[in-house]
């Protein structure tokens, strides 16, 4: 079946034998997936959106690869539990998505077999935004609050409150959830566990379309960006890379102070550094996430640093996002999900980035 | 800046453990050329005995102690770390102790702010002809340190 | 808006008239509710419609603008002949903190005083952030008929789409759904300002009127509760905080005297940590960072607000502050002549720490603060 309703309290059963990944509270606003051991299962539902993204699951930040001793190397077996992952928003699976093509054999011939062994082993559950934020602005990437990219599964939470609705925080609210399978993966799994599931009526299915639809409105209304950068890829593809002198750049990255809270918090970053950790003879080698608004990050073995000051590495992050990846990649390498603008110390806005260069960007033959 | 790294410490010597036998403590000790790394030098020409848990290093001056070497000892498995120097007035760089001992008050109470037993940071001031004085002191500090147990809480895992 | 923004944009207008700044930092309206953040005019902007109108002074302007001062003074490494190019003129609005990490700055040669021009806001405490966040939530639950079926700690999510400060100091907020919620800015005021004992600015260049609020108490009751907790506890504390630490550098990078040009935690020559978020390298970061910033720390709180992960690095920063305060009699001020703690030393200075093995057996020297009190050294001879 492809559609079906489950309750909220049996989500935690969904489990099977490996893992389960939900959103948890790690303190005050500060949320993360965590996996969830515990009976019963506490799963937060009222978050607009996780603030450790889902890359965390898949592509764990501080990885042990191998250990070594002396000349002896011992690989570290690649995962072999099964994952499921529930409450990902539409934007991070999208992220997935894109992941999964960077990391993927297709992408320049080098396959990572630590991202793709859990991927493979993994079905993740997307739950759509019914209230978007104001830092959303997932439909000028391409995407929106009930995308279908990346997820297995597509969740729809029944009673939450349409955006704008009087009562706040109102996601949360209702008990029964719709799944809709995207992929067989997703299909396995309504059939593994058939006995939780009732089937969809349909009203059900069009309380969530309706929700998914004002959704959907809702953040085309907060951020109209004047540009629809998942419509314009091949303007993007042209008119990005000329933009590389332009004079405006100083300006947009002046306040930045170099920290790596946007790199580390986006759900499509995923720029790594490779260390080894030994005592004498005996180590590791660990593989962690790293950044490009690092001073070091590209610091060659010569001392020489072609990039040395945090206006190029700040248009590096945009160009990487709205040029290379478009080029590498047929897509955009951002989902809109805003963590980057909420998180920056400063509050650097990626939104400004994409309005002062919408101009540029825009095909020619669309009318201003 | 570069800092030049502090001897090496074998990992082989981490284990603190006799198979089957009791704990043993592992202190590091960074002793200062002039008076305390003499002081234990005397120590053993006197044939002074203090127990043998002590790997000495040894530093120019006691103000070559950056709280840095303290963590990472900790960090590598020591389960006690002491650091050792000339008398306030007596050092021979006439002040690095004395801008030393600022940095140690601090180092001292920060340490212990977090959670680290106080026991396992020590300090103090032996000079060039207390031998004895020096095996006492380390006979103090591996007491202490045997109190408090094997070092867990800063202890960096590797293989 | 506070009534000081159009003095604060008078002054820059005026600079530049002038022509005594090259480059004016402030703070500018930010693009999210509740957030100004900060703002860089430079002289050939200042000349354009409504480059310097982007000036604003309000509750929400939080950030330490000192931190960006050492990047324009920055001169070439192994650097023999001097420096040709002028420093470039800077104009800085700065609160009393801003301007005890700019003194902090000057005395650590990383900021050319001279060429700074500072405009001194007497500082009525800025708004958190987070502290409203959580207020509107528990506001908001209190409110809502019904609430939802599965509350989850924390409270529901809210969204504050708007915010508006009367002059009469009260914060209101517009939620999403139009609901309005009020508090007196004293109640939702950061910590460190509550407890600031130095809100006004000495030693600016040109002072903004208004009076600064009245100084706190420094806080560090909070230091003594903590430090009466077991050994065990205050472990657990920790351990717990910095689990979620996640290496970003937030903390490090908003700090203004954090400088370093290469960060010990960056040394590759001799690896003092690990690049990643094993236990044991978050720990000894935050513990050597902060331990790094004895006697220049002005407790602007700029890390804790920078962390994206909510650690309570604040505990700390006091605890180095206060010890530095007790020990050595120093806080760190407005008067670039009075010298840092650690580059110097007194013959009273404390022994309190020191293990004298001719002392009865117990615990090695000092504590946490109370121990014996700092007895005669041993001076040769005696």
């Amino acid at each position: 079946m492809d559609r079906a309703t489950i309750r909220k309290e049996d989500i935690p059963k969904l489990k099977g034998e490996g893992k389960f990944f939900a959103p948890g509270r790690k303190a005050g606003d500060a949320t993360a997936f965590v996996e969830l051991v515990e009976e019963p299962a506490e799963i937060l539902y009222e978050y607009g959106n996780v603030r450790v993204p889902l890359k965390q699951v898949f592509f764990p930040q501080t990885e042990v690869l191998c250990e070594y001793d002396f000349d002896e190397i011992t690989e570290v077996p690649l995962p072999t539990e099964s994952i499921v992952v529930f409450g990902a928003r539409p934007c991070d699976t999208r992220a997935l998505a894109q992941l999964d093509a960077v990391f993927s054999p297709e992408y320049k011939g080098h396959p990572d077999p630590y991202y793709l062994r859990r991927r493979e082993n993994s079905v993740v559950i997307a739950l759509a935004c019914s209230l978007p934020c104001g830092s959303c602005f997932c439909t000028v990437t391409g995407g929106g609050p009930a995308d279908r990219e990346g997820a297995d599964i597509l969740a729809h939470e029944l009673g939450a409150a349409e955006p704008g609705a009087a009562k706040p925080g109102a996601a949360g609210s209702g008990d029964t959830l719709l799944f809709e399978a995207l992929t067989d993966k997703g299909r396995a799994l309504l059939e593994a566990h058939g006995e939780l599931f009732a089937e969809a009526q349909a009203g059900q299915i069009e309380t969530a379309q309706k929700a998914a639809a004002a959704a959907e409105a809702k953040v085309r209304e907060l951020n109209d960006l004047g540009v629809d950068l998942g419509a314009e890829l091949d303007a993007l593809k042209r008119n990005m890379d000329p933009l590389f002198e332009d004079s405006r750049w100083s300006g947009l990255t002046d306040s930045c102070i170099g920290c790596g809270a946007c790199t580390y918090l986006c759900p499509t970053c995923y720029c790594f550094d490779i260390a080894d950790e030994s005592r004498l003879y005996k180590g590791r080698r660990i593989r962690t996430w790293d950044s490009c608004q690092f001073p070091l990050f590209t610091r060659h073995a010569s001392g020489h640093n072609p990039r040395t000051n945090k206006k190029e590495r700040l248009r590096q992050r945009f160009m990487h996002k709205f040029s290379y990846a478009v080029e590498n990649n047929e897509d955009v390498l951002c989902v809109g999900c805003g963590r980057c603008i909420t998180a920056c110390p400063v509050n650097l806005d990626i939104r400004d980035v994409i309005r002062a260069f919408a101009k540029g960007i825009q095909s020619e033959h669309v009318s201003q | 800046m570069s800092q030049s790294a502090p001897q090496h410490i074998h990992a082989e010597e981490l284990a603190t453990v006799e198979p089957g036998g009791e704990w043993h403590p592992k202190i590091v000790a960074f002793l200062c050329n002039w008076c305390s790394y003499a002081g234990a030098d005397l120590a053993g020409v006197s044939r002074l005995q203090y127990g043998p848990n002590v790997r000495i290093i040894r530093v120019p001056c006691s103000a070559r102690v950056n709280p840095q070497f303290i963590m990472k000892a900790l960090q590598n498995g020591a389960d006690g770390v002491l650091v050792s120097g000339c008398h306030p007035g007596d050092c021979h760089y006439i002040s690095g102790n004395l801008v030393a001992r600022r940095k140690f008050t601090l180092t001292k109470r920060f340490l212990e702010f977090f959670g680290i037993e106080p026991e396992r940071v020590q300090f103090s001031w032996v000079s060039a002809s207390e031998g004895g004085r020096f095996s006492e002191l380390m006979n103090r500090v591996i007491a202490d340190v045997k109190r408090v147990g094997p070092a867990r809480r800063l202890v960096k895992n590797l293989p | 808006m506070d009534s000081r923004t159009e003095e604060i944009r008078q002054a820059a207008r005026k600079l530049f008239a002038e022509d005594k700044i090259d480059l004016f930092i402030g703070f500018e309206a930010g693009t999210l509710p509740l957030r100004s953040r900060p703002c860089f005019i430079s002289a050939r902007e200042a000349g354009e419609d409504g480059a310097v109108e982007r000036l604003v002074w309000d509750s929400f302007c939080a950030n330490n603008l000192a931190a960006y001062l050492q990047k324009y003074h920055e001169n070439e490494p192994n650097r023999r002949k001097p420096r040709e190019k002028p420093y470039p003129r800077i104009g800085i609005a700065a609160k009393a903190c801003d301007l005890r990490s700019i003194v902090a700055l000057t005395k650590e040669r990383q900021v050319q005083r001279d060429s700074l021009v500072v405009v001194g806001i007497p500082c009525r405490g800025m708004i958190d952030r987070r502290k409203v966040e959580a207020a509107a939530a528990a506001g908001a639950a209190a409110d809502s008929a019904g609430g939802s079926a599965h509350p989850g700690p924390g409270g529901a999510p809210v969204e504050i789409l708007a915010h508006r400060e009367s002059e009469d100091g009260v914060l209101e907020v517009t939620l999403r759904g139009g609901q309005t919620l009020s508090w007196p800015r004293e109640e939702v005021l950061q910590a460190c300002c509550l407890e600031c004992r130095l809100p006004a600015p000495e030693g600016a260049d040109v002072v903004v009127s208004g009076e600064a609020r009245k100084p706190g108490d420094g806080g560090y009751a909070r230091i003594q509760e903590f430090e009466a907790k077991s050994l065990e506890e205050r472990w657990e504390y920790f351990r717990g905080e910095l689990a979620r630490c996640i290496r970003c550098n937030a903390c490090r990078q908003a700090c203004p005297t954090c400088w370093c040009k290469e960060c010990f935690a960056e040394q590759t020559d001799l690896k003092w940590i690990g690049v990643g978020t094993e236990p044991s390298d978050t720990m000894f970061f935050q513990i050597i960072r902060i331990f790094h910033q004895a006697g220049r720390c002005v407790e602007c709180d700029a890390c804790y607000r920078a962390c994206p992960m909510g650690i309570d690095l604040r505990l700390y920063t006091k605890k180095i502050v206060k010890d530095v305060e007790e020990a050595f009699g120093y806080l760190p001020g407005f008067d670039p002549e009075a010298a840092p703690p650690l580059t110097t030393f007194s013959e009273k200075d404390t022994d309190s720490f020191i293990t004298d093995p001719d002392k009865p057996a117990g615990a090695g020297g000092d504590g946490a603060g109370a121990g014996p009190a700092g007895h005669e050294t041993h001076a040769k001879g005696h």
